[in-house]
């Protein structure tokens, strides 16, 4: 029954090299099975995109990370730039928030689709293109075989994303990352794409992590789901049981400040202050500060993770409420 | 493509047109006399008038630049008043000098630039590209008559590799005229190749910093497959723009180069016209600079919209 | 992506560190410095001629030796100096003072024929680069220094005007400047007020740029015998005179260019330099 994951992440620690080093990620860890969805949660600075380049190996130089990142049972860290090279596009893909720039803008969109056939699969250029039509027609984009020598400028938003994705799906890998895939589009455009998401990774049985600080986004294509704050979990488990019962105060404070639940408060409920750069963020917990039951242990010592029953939570205060009610019974 | 083209092509046209009225203005319409400016202060008012009416001079002048439009369409453009000879026959003569020196110019100035402006890009704020970046410092602060000067001084005069000077014509053979025109070119090639670095480097930086880098990246491309397929491509606009206008100010600078190394070309009859007043050739020989500057800009437009599809719809 | 790492310390805007500014800096003073003390000191008088010292060596008599006509070469340059600098000086300051105010115009009245006509002029007159219309002035006007002021003044002129063109009318596109003139001010209180001060810093950089050309303009001219005008020492004529004993006394020909490079090395430091500290945009870009 225990299939081996696909991606197997451990302590992994991505840190802004400097005379003292700025953790930005700090101790992530989970896991993916093959087949599986993700989504990783968080406000602006919370690593969650930092996370996803560490994975491609793509983090901006300045950078270090360590830990653990394994992927069908191979160690990439440290990288090895030919091994990344070879996975990336086509074990491992991603796509990204901005379509219009995300492209290249001088090259034809066939083109661009072929590149990853060629290079990875060996493919001639017209087999490549050719794939690249049918990849267009499966991504929705109309006439697909004429649309192939169009340029990203000639183009809608939601149609450049669906030649990102079909970019990304050219040679069939494993692993898609999304990061904010739709955050840059219309409502009604991000639902057709995140409808499209969702059939095209089941179908193809591909693992899916999505990445957004938007809720619903996540709600809708993750089985689990990752909180982070801080660059830490905060809290992980089962989508939807995380969103209907979640313990950490965090979580709680995130699902309280969006509008339309609790339709008789007359202001919308927010979390006190904002978020800190990461060299002030607290080296125990990093929610420490905000939260309204921090205290100094929350400060120095970072929580261990505790099952509530629901889910995964990394705070103190839930620890000592776990142990109460374990106490209690 | 097409349509962006021709639209281009109406402009150049409309351009060379105002060229020719402008030069046509300035130099002849505007010293009042130009068959007294021709002669001189010491010329008495009848040799003026017998110049005036050979050279056609007491013509009205809206005839008169007729006449020279046709003459420059047709090819005749009559004589020179200094050397008695065709004045096309003598650009002729004179353009087989100075065209190969700055097409051979402009090779050797984006031959040494665009490489060294992508290394430096490539190798950003390491000692590789601070080297080149003080390198490219001195090349825009030499003037280039000085560096042709210290050219001939080193290789002429001390080493005897080239000649200092002159040009043999090319009927002595393909390398021998080469080599007159080597230095010269090296000198004006300098401050070129310099900006072109310069240029280069930024235009890549620039393009290293566009999302479409990453996306590359992300499909699993190398950083040299990065480079050539999609980093260059894009940083080539501005290059190319820079290419073009540098076209002029390399024109401009045969004038003086010509005169350092002695060369029979048409910045030397530019220089000695001037000098003998001989307004008919400076007219003709401006009005074909600025024309050539034109073409360029024309074609760099082209290449413009061929390298970047986004600006076709202009 | 959705996240900015606050991770690149401040852009330093301290002018202490810069280098090329102040290398820039340093060498342009060193220049100005020693024009100015052309003016009341030299070491000899440059335009004396000694012919029984001609081509003579450096010592420590003359400095740098003499020229074929035994003048001092040391106090040549340094009047040289005052000269290439009040060519450069008035040249670009009248390219600039038109240009500009073209520029404003243009951008003031965007859009309109006036606009249009100003911008394709300023774009033919660049089909004529400095050397060109010098040599076009000077067939016309004869040849001196005042002409070749004037041919690099008309160069610069359409520079300004793009240049201000372009910067006025970001400034116009501004969001304050949009409530200015909601709040009823007129188009040239608008341009005194708000978009001059803001395209301050990008003239002052272009006009340090443009002053290093006009400089290597004024020698080029010189040395054609076009710009200044004998007996004012020059330092392109110096090159031009020099050339003729270049297998005797080679030296003659390297000092002038020396200080000419070195003039407008200067002058092209302080002019990136001053655009590294007033355009912070720009040193981003540079990390």
């Amino acid at each position: 029954m225990t299939a081996s994951p696909l991606l197997d992440v451990s302590s992994l620690t991505i840190a802004l090299a400097a005379g003292q080093p700025v953790p930005v990620v700090r101790d992530l860890a989970f896991r993916l099975m093959p087949g599986e969805t993700l989504g990783i949660v968080g406000e602006s600075g919370s690593g969650k995109s930092m996370t996803a380049l560490a994975l491609m190996g793509l983090a901006p130089s300045a950078m270090r990370v360590s830990g653990s990142i394994r992927f069908e049972g191979q160690e990439l860290l440290p990288y090895d730039e030919a091994r990344m090279t070879a996975l990336r596009g086509a074990r491992i893909a991603m796509i990204f928030q901005e379509p219009m720039t995300a492209l290249n803008p001088v090259h034809r969109i066939g083109r661009q689709i072929a590149e990853g056939l060629i290079l990875h699969e060996g493919f001639e250029e017209g087999a490549a293109l050719a794939e690249a039509a049918r990849l267009l027609d499966r991504v929705g984009i109309q006439h697909a075989r004429e649309r192939l020598s169009a340029y990203p400028h000639e183009l809608s938003g939601g149609q450049r994303q669906r030649v990102m994705i079909a970019v990304a799906l050219a040679c069939r890998p494993e692993l898609l990352i999304a990061d904010e895939p739709t955050s840059a589009l219309d409502v009604t455009v991000q639902v057709q794409l995140l409808d499209l998401i969702r059939d095209i990774v089941g179908e193809r049985k591909m693992a899916l992590i999505i990445i957004s600080h938007d809720l619903g986004v996540v709600a809708e294509l993750a089985e689990r789901t990752l909180v982070l704050y801080g660059g830490a979990v905060m809290e992980e488990g089962a989508t939807r049981r995380l969103f209907t019962a979640p313990s950490n105060p965090y979580t709680r404070g995130l699902l309280s400040a969006l509008p339309g639940r609790g339709a008789r408060r007359r202001r919308l409920a927010s979390i006190p202050g904002s978020v800190p750069p990461p060299h002030l963020l607290a080296p125990g917990c990093p929610f420490h500060g905000r939260c309204k039951y921090s205290e100094d242990l929350c400060r120095d010592v970072a929580p261990a993770a505790v099952w509530t029953g629901e889910t995964l939570a990394r705070c103190h205060k839930v620890s000592r409420d776990v142990a109460a009610r374990e106490a209690g019974s | 493509m097409l349509g962006f083209a021709l639209r281009r092509f109406l402009g150049l046209l409309a351009t060379l047109a105002a060229t020719a009225v402008v030069v046509f203005v300035v130099l002849e319409i505007l010293p009042g006399d130009p068959a007294a400016v021709m002669m001189g202060v010491n010329a008495t008012p009848e040799t003026v008038a017998a110049v005036r009416a050979e050279y056609g001079l007491d013509q009205p002048a809206a005839l008169r630049f007729v006449h020279w439009i046709a003459g420059l369409m047709t090819g005749d453009l009559g004589n020179s008043y200094t050397y008695k000879v065709p004045i096309s026959g003598l650009i002729a003569e004179r353009g087989q000098v100075t065209l190969p020196l700055a097409l051979l110019a402009v090779t050797l100035a984006s031959s040494i630039g665009i490489p060294l402006g992508m290394l430096a890009a490539a190798r950003a704020n390491t000692r590789t590209d601070s080297a080149v970046m003080v390198l490219s410092q001195i090349g825009l602060a030499v003037p280039n008559f000085w560096f042709g000067i210290l050219l001939v001084l080193t290789f002429a005069v001390t080493l005897g590799w080239f000649p200092s000077g002159g040009f043999p014509g090319w009927s002595s053979g393909l390398w021998v005229g080469l080599r007159s025109l080597l230095l010269p070119a090296v000198a004006l090639a300098l401050p070129q190749a310099a900006i072109i670095a310069r240029l280069t480097r930024s235009a890549v930086l620039e393009a290293l910093q566009e999302d479409f880098v990453r996306t590359a990246r992300a499909k699993g491309l190398t950083w040299r497959q990065t480079m050539t397929g999609h980093v260059f491509r894009n940083a080539m606009t501005p290059v190319v723009t820079i290419l073009g206008l540098q076209f002029s100010v390399l024109v401009a600078g045969a004038i003086v180069i010509e005169n350092v190394f002695s060369l029979p070309g048409l910045g030397r009859l530019m220089f000695q016209s001037i000098s003998q007043h001989d307004i008919i050739v400076v007219k003709d020989l401006v009005v074909l600079f600025a024309g050539l500057v034109v073409v360029m800009n024309f074609l760099v437009d082209l290449a413009y919209g061929w390298i970047d599809p986004r600006l076709r719809k202009g | 992506m959705s996240e900015t790492i606050a991770t690149a310390p401040a852009i330093r805007r301290s002018p202490w560190r810069h280098p090329s500014f102040l290398i820039g800096a340093a060498i342009v003073l060193v220049i100005v410095g020693v024009a100015a003390l052309s003016l009341v000191w030299t070491p000899w008088p440059p335009t004396k001629m000694n012919i029984p010292h001609k081509l003579q060596g450096a010592s420590a008599v003359h400095w740098l030796g003499t020229d074929h006509f035994g003048r001092d070469i040391f106090s040549m340059l340094m009047v040289g100096a005052r000269n290439s600098l009040a060519v450069g000086f008035v040249a670009v300051g009248i390219g600039a003072l038109f240009g500009v105010l073209l520029g404003t115009l243009s951008a003031a009245r965007s859009g309109t024929l006036l606009d249009d006509l100003i911008m394709r002029s300023a774009d033919f007159t660049f089909a004529f680069p400095a050397v060109l219309s010098a040599v076009m002035i000077t067939a016309l006007l004869g040849p001196g220094v005042v002409n070749a002021i004037i041919a690099i003044g008309i160069y610069n002129v359409p520079v300004f005007a793009r240049l201000t063109r372009s910067g006025a009318l970001q400034v116009w596109s501004r969001d304050f400047v949009m409530a200015a003139r909601a709040a009823g001010k007129t188009t040239w209180q608008i341009t005194l007020r708000h978009v001059l001060p803001n395209i301050a810093g990008l003239i002052i950089v272009q006009a340090t740029i443009q002053f290093a050309t006009a400089i290597l303009a004024e020698a080029g001219l010189s040395y054609l015998g076009l710009g200044t005008q004998p007996p004012n020492p020059s330092w392109g004529r110096m090159l031009n005179e020099a050339q003729t004993y270049m297998q005797t006394r080679p030296l003659l020909a390297v000092f002038p260019g020396l200080a000419i490079a070195f003039a407008v090395l200067g002058c092209n430091l302080l002019g990136d330099g001053l655009r590294d500290i007033l355009d912070p945009r720009v040193a981003r870009s540079r990390t």
